[in-house]
Parts: structure tokens; sequence; C-alpha cells
């Protein structure tokens, strides 16, 4: 289940002139990998990521996927690709103001044709995430740590082999970023990839590769370097 | 609780148009204007008087209360009074002998209107309230609570 | 608890439900747009109707009056407004002597005061079975034998007795046959054979009513009030007018023409009036309801963005934007042609009297096909209206990937 990104690149055109936002990007993702993605605002993090969401077609390249090359899927293959293999966590609060939580996890469930009934797997998935209590509450009445536990519920109730965490941990406390990340570490653990774009120094450790990007371009680094070098640049 | 306020505000409004209607908006004969002679819908204007404030006290009653079998009690009287408002213009009084005389033209249709509005408003509340009575407290999960 | 699916429409109901002020100003629009719809076109057909009724119950060419009762003859004819003029009977065979008439019939007419309680004077038309040739035409479509002694025919807005019977001054006239509704003074009057109507006006004065029947000393024997003229073919209503003044005077003539020329004249305002309102009310509702519903999918973005985000396609956020719409449409249009229906059809006697005009509703069948034609005008007007705002909301994933310029 391996994904395979090979030479993508994405070209915007920004006042008249063209610009990479993804420049020539090749990588391998293996099952239960923990990947960071580190970079400037800017730099093309949340372009690629959502390349490999589907939600946006590349320019040049190519995103394979057990052999599937994705990036010619028609919008309605694209969403039930998406639907069935992506786990989309994304950035900020993500959630349905007209659904409680328990409906916010149930969604992409049905977003699909599937058989069987989502709730009792939503509300196990509550329980995971440790908000079981709050199943029939609205988002409204929600922390910001409780509703990124809402994002991580939904973005499992599918098993998807692939986690998405856009910043997950932006807006939250250190306590609460320590919380979500260990989530997120388990979710790796069970053999789901997670690709987490993230600023904060404090959740990078928890990853297993640290991807920079900077203008376009990624690099792959090992270890502690990947921080230093991140900090300098 | 929302849908409180709205059957007893309902109740207030159409029970005084119901009372005042008939002597204001849409107005009755009255007094003919040969003879002199005291017509029917006079009377049935007086009789919806006394009927159309009682629609509105018992709305206000329904308001104030909060006992649910209380306000059960008051949606039938509000029930039975509507069927009264109903029948005074259409059946037990009546109204004048001429299509084209406003008590006909106007006040019969739109005490008819009014009536049946209240009465299917009653029964409506009626039906709510015994549902919910019954039903008791709702677990959790409950999408459709009071929204 | 049941689980039940997350269907497009349950989240389009929870959608609707989160937002109730919101959803009641959109079904407001909606309904405004369906009343104006369904009001307005049951209210011009019904207009039309009238016209229509009204030409084909005029019967007579010519009906000459005595002089300058012109005015009081039209109000018969058009609202059934009591009155009572006479002129002697002679001139009913003077009028038949004239070069271009082909049949001639006269009418008398009383008008009869508050009889009973509560009632409004009544126009009583009597004539005579014999020669005439403009009402029984009408009553054959109701009753088939001749209308004897004693018996009388009643317009539609009569309102009987429960006998079946209307009582004038101390006697009781057995109701032989109602009228079908015709929107014009027709329905106001009641008919009678000329014996009848000499017997009517015995028990008045019987009564000592003689003032209320207004019958002054007429002769009944010797006096009719119109005399009703068709011409012969291949002569216009101008030369045969000419004919009839240039050998009788004293007279007066209303050309049925001129009746039906000038009530089309009026209604043409009218209806003029009422279409144009009918049309600025609709283009107002969809442009109100395509602005409301663009910045309801604005204020979305970021949840339809989600929504794509976990794998729905364009045309399920579409199918989302629009089955609220559908659903907002189908509450709006359903209570506004209810509200329409309930001031139309009780209404409408009062509406006709205050219009002054032939006013018919339509039958059934055009009922339900004006009907048919609101409610579907007005539920596709929601889903018109967020065409472009559904369009729109299914491309809200470009507003991530906007983020990442900012």
């Amino acid at each position: 289940m391996a994904l395979e990104v090979r030479s993508l690149t994405k070209e915007y055109i920004r006042g008249r002139v063209a610009f990479q936002a993804v420049n020539n990007v090749s990588f391998v993702v293996q099952p239960g990998d923990f990947v960071n993605i580190i970079g400037r605002s800017g730099s093309g993090k949340s372009t690629l990521v959502n390349m490999i969401a589907c939600l946006l077609t590349p320019t040049k390249g190519s995103i394979e996927i057990d052999g599937l090359n994705i990036v010619s899927l028609k919008d309605k293959e694209a969403s039930a690709y998406r639907n069935s293999k992506i786990g989309y966590i994304s950035q900020g609060q993500s959630t349905l103001a007209s659904l409680n939580v328990l409906d916010n996890v149930r969604v992409p469930f049905h977003l699909s044709k599937r058989e069987g009934t989502s709730k009792e797997a939503a509300f196990s998935l509550l329980e995971q995430t440790g908000i079981s209590h709050l199943a029939a509450a609205f988002p409204k009445h929600l922390s910001g740590g409780e509703l990124k536990r809402v994002a991580i519920a939904r973005a499992l109730i599918n098993h998807p082999d692939y986690v998405i965490a856009d910043e997950p941990t932006s807006d939250l406390d250190v306590q609460t970023t320590a919380e979500i990340m260990e989530l997120l570490k388990n979710i790796a653990e069970t053999g789901t990839a997670v690709m987490m774009i993230t600023h904060d120094m404090e959740a990078l450790g928890y990853g297993s590769r640290t991807f920079v990007m900077d203008a376009g371009i990624l690099t792959e680094c090992a270890g502690n370097r990947v921080y230093i070098s991140h900090k300098r640049g | 609780m929302k849908n409180k306020f709205i059957f007893g505000f309902l109740s207030i409004a159409i029970g005084l148009l119901i009372a005042l209607g008939p002597l204001t908006i849409f107005p009755v004969c009255g007094v003919h204007e040969h003879s002199e002679e005291v017509m029917k819908c006079f009377w049935t204007a007086r009789a919806e008087l006394g009927v159309g404030f009682s629609i509105s006290i018992l709305g206000l009653l329904s308001i104030i209360s909060g006992n649910p079998k209380f306000r059960l009690g008051l949606a039938v009287a509000i029930l039975l009074n509507g069927i009264l408002a109903f029948l005074f213009p259409a059946v037990l009084i009546g109204v004048c002998g001429s299509a084209r005389m406003n008590c006909r033209a106007l006040t019969l249709p739109a005490l008819s209107i009014l009536s049946s509005l209240i009465v299917i408003a009653s029964i409506i509340q009626a039906a709510y309230l015994r549902y919910t009575n019954k039903e008791g407290t709702e677990e959790h999960g409950k999408q459709t609570a009071n929204d | 608890m049941e689980s039940k699916p997350l269907t497009t429409r349950r989240l389009s109901v929870y959608n609707l439900r989160s937002n109730p002020f919101r959803t009641a100003s959109l079904v407001f629009v909606v309904l405004l747009l369906a009343f104006a719809t369904f009001g307005g076109s049951l209210l011009s057909q019904s207009l039309k109707n009238g016209l229509g009724s009204l030409k084909e119950r005029l019967g007579a060419d010519l009906a000459v009056v005595p002089l300058d009762h012109e005015a009081d003859y039209e109000g018969i004819i058009l609202s059934g407004q009591p009155e009572k003029f006479y002129f002697d009977q002679s001139i009913e065979q003077q009028i038949e002597q004239v070069e271009g008439v082909s049949k001639v019939s006269s009418q008398f007419f009383i008008s009869t005061l508050a009889a009973a309680c509560c009632s409004v004077p009544v126009q009583v038309i009597g004539f005579d079975p014999d020669t005439d040739f403009v009402i029984q035409p009408w009553i054959a479509k109701v009753y088939h034998e001749e209308i004897g002694d004693g018996q009388i025919i009643a317009g539609s807005d009569i309102v009987l007795n429960d006998t079946g019977t209307l009582k004038f001054f101390d006697d009781t006239y057995k109701v032989a046959a109602q009228l079908e509704r015709t929107s014009t003074g027709m329905d106001y009057s009641v008919y009678a054979n000329m014996n009848t109507i000499k017997m009517l006006v015995a028990g008045a004065r019987e009564a000592g009513m003689n003032l209320s029947v207004d019958v002054y000393g007429t002769d009944v024997d010797r006096s009719v009030s119109t005399v009703l003229v068709k011409i012969e073919k291949g002569y216009d209503a101008d030369t045969v007018t000419t004919n009839i003044r240039r050998q009788i005077s004293g007279i007066s003539i209303v050309k049925s023409q001129n009746v039906f020329a000038s009530t089309a004249n009026n209604m043409d305002v009218l209806l003029a009036f009422i279409n144009t309102i009918t049309l600025v009310l609709w283009l107002l509702a969809i442009l109100v309801l395509a602005v409301m519903f663009s910045a309801m999918t604005n204020g979305r973005k970021k949840e339809l963005a989600l929504l794509r985000s976990v794998g729905a396609a364009r045309g399920k956020i579409c199918g989302i934007v629009l089955t609220e719409s559908l659903l907002i449409s189908i509450l709006g249009g359903t209570l506004g042609t209810v509200a329409a229906s309930l001031i139309i059809f009780p209404f409408s006697t009062y509406t006709r009297e205050k219009l002054g005009l032939p006013y018919l509703l339509p039958n059934v069948a055009v009922t339900l096909r004006l009907l048919g034609m609101s409610l579907l005008l007005s539920f596709a007007s929601g889903p018109f209206a967020a065409t472009y705002s559904a369009v729109k909301g299914s491309k809200a994933e470009a507003y991530i990937s906007i983020r990442e310029g900012e």
C-alpha cells in the first residue's frame, strides 16, 4: 500500500507570472509512516497534500497508490477515492455546525454507498478519542481540542490508508497538543500512514520522517538536523 | 418550549380577531338601514365577542402555565371554543340572507377561516402535548429537540 | 436508537433547521412569490371569465328604456342594482315595426324592499315567456319545464329559505330552479312570468307596501320597463338605433356592444395592473432568493470545502444546496398558495363587490391547472435561484488551496 509521488509539479499564475507552488517533488510513503512536512507559509505544503487528497490537479507528475495513478481520476472517482482512502483533518475548526458530534463523525461514511450503519463505529471512535460523552453535543459547545478530536474521529471512520493532517495543533495549548499528537501516533502505529503539516516544534518529535518544503522543493532530512535546518532557513 | 409561545400568542391573536373583527375589520351589518330592525349578524357578533375573548384568555393562560397537562386541557378548551366560533355564524345564529351583504360576503368567511385555523392549531398543540408527555425525557443523540 | 443514514436530504434538513430565522425568511419570500402567482393568475382568470360570461348573457343587441334610464339599466345588467322605470306597453309594438328589428321582448322590473329580515332589495324581472329570447336560454340550462304562475327562478346569489322558497311581502313563492353563477346582475335577480309579477304587485298592495314595491300608480297590465331588441341580420346596431329614435320619442337606447366594450376597457386597465404587480413581485422574489442563497453559500464555504475534503463529489455538494432550496420552495410555495386560496375563494363575493366588474371564479379544472402551474413555478423558484450558488459552492475546495497563498 505504498504511496508514490513522482515529479509532482503544480504551477500557478500569479500576477501574469508563472510560479511553481510545488516543484518536481518525488517521494514514497509506506504504511505506518508518520511523516512531518514543515516549511514556511506559502512554501507549497498544503498544495502538495491537497494534490495527494485529489482536491487539486497537478500540472505535471503522478501520484500512484498501488499502481493506480490518481491524478487522472474524474471528480466522482476522485471523491470516492478521497472518501475511502484518505482521512483528511483540515486546519482550524472543521465541523458542520448543524450536526451533533456523532453525526459529524458519521458524515464521511454516508458520502459513498456503504453497507451497514455508522453509529456504532462512530461511537467507538469517539471513545477512542476520548469524547464519547459529547456524542449528542453540538460543535458550538466544544473546545478547540475537543473539536480536533472530532475531526480525527471523522478522519478514521472509513478506515483510510492515509491520514492527512493540516496543522492539527496550530490553535491548541501544549497539554492538548501532546494528547492530539499521541492520538495521531497511535493511528500510525496501526499501519495507517499519517502525513502532517505542522509549524509546531513540539509536534515534530512524534513523526518518524520529516520533510522540509522550501519554495516548492521538498527535501527529506533525518532526525534532528531537520529541526535545526528548518530553524535556520 | 418555543411552541408554547407560538400557540399561546396565536390563540390570543386569533381570539382577539374573532372577538373584535366582526365589529371593526370585517364588520357585520348590524341594524338594518331601512327598517331599523336588529339583524341576525348583530347577535352573531355579540356571541363571537364572548367566545373570542375566551379563546384569548385561554391562550394567555397557556403561555403562563408551566404544567403540560394543564396546557393540554387548555388546548382542548380552545378547540371547543374554536368550534363554537365557527358554528355561531354558520349554523347556531347565522348571518343575513343576502349574498352581497357584508356579513355574508366578508364576516362569515373571515370568521370561518379564523376559527378553522385555531381549531387546527389546537388539535396540533393537543396532539403534540400528548405525544411529548408520553415520551418522557429523551436520551442522548436526539437531533430534533426543540429546533 | 436507530441509526439513520445521513442522506443529502437529511443533511439539508439539519442545516435548514440549524438556522430557523434564515430558513423562515427564505420560506417567506417563496410564500410571497407563490401567493402573487396563484392569487394574481386566479384574479385575472376570474375577470376574464366574468367578461366572457357577460358577453354571453347580454343576449339582446339593444335595450330600449325610458328616457335617461340607460345607466340604471346597465346597473341591473352589471351588478343587479335594483331599479324600476316604466313606459307604455304600446312601445313594444311600435319598435317591432321598425326596419331592421328581428325580435322584441319586453321585461318588467320591480324591486322588493327588505321583505324578510336581513335581506337587501332584490330585483325582480318579469318576462314574457312567449317572446323572450334572452333569459329562457339560461333557464333551460337548469330547468326544462315551462315556468308556471307563482313560480320563480332565482339567480345564483339569492339566498333561499330552507324550504327552497322565497317570501315576498306576505306570500311565499316556490323557487323552481336556481341559475348558474354568471357574475352579472343576473346572479342577484329573480325571474318570473308576468302573471307572477301581477300576483307579487297585488300582494304588496294588499300588505300595504305599495310604496315599497314602488310601482306607484303604474298599471302593471299596460306598462313595461324595457323592450329588448334583436337586430335582423344585415343591419348594424347604429342604423337600427337611428331608425328606432326616428320613430319613437321619449326613450333611451342601450347598446349591448357598448356595455361590453366599456366593461372590457375598465378590465384591461385592472388586468394590466395585476399582471404587472405579479411580474414585478416574481422578479423581485427571484432576485432576493438568488442574493440570499448566494450569501448563504458564501457563509458556508468552509463547511462545503470540508465536505469536499472528506469525500463529497461536486454533484453531492450541488445536491445539498439545491435540496435545501427545493425544500424551502416546497414549504413556501405550499403555504403561499394556501394563503392565496384562503383569501381568493372565501372572499370572492366581497372581491366582486369591491371591483364592480364581472368576476367569475374559474371552474375546478382551470383552478387546478392554475394551482399546478403556480406550485410548479414556486417549487422551481428556489432551485432556479440557487443554481449559481450551488455550482459556486461545489467548487469550494478552491477555498482550501487559496489559503496556501494567504
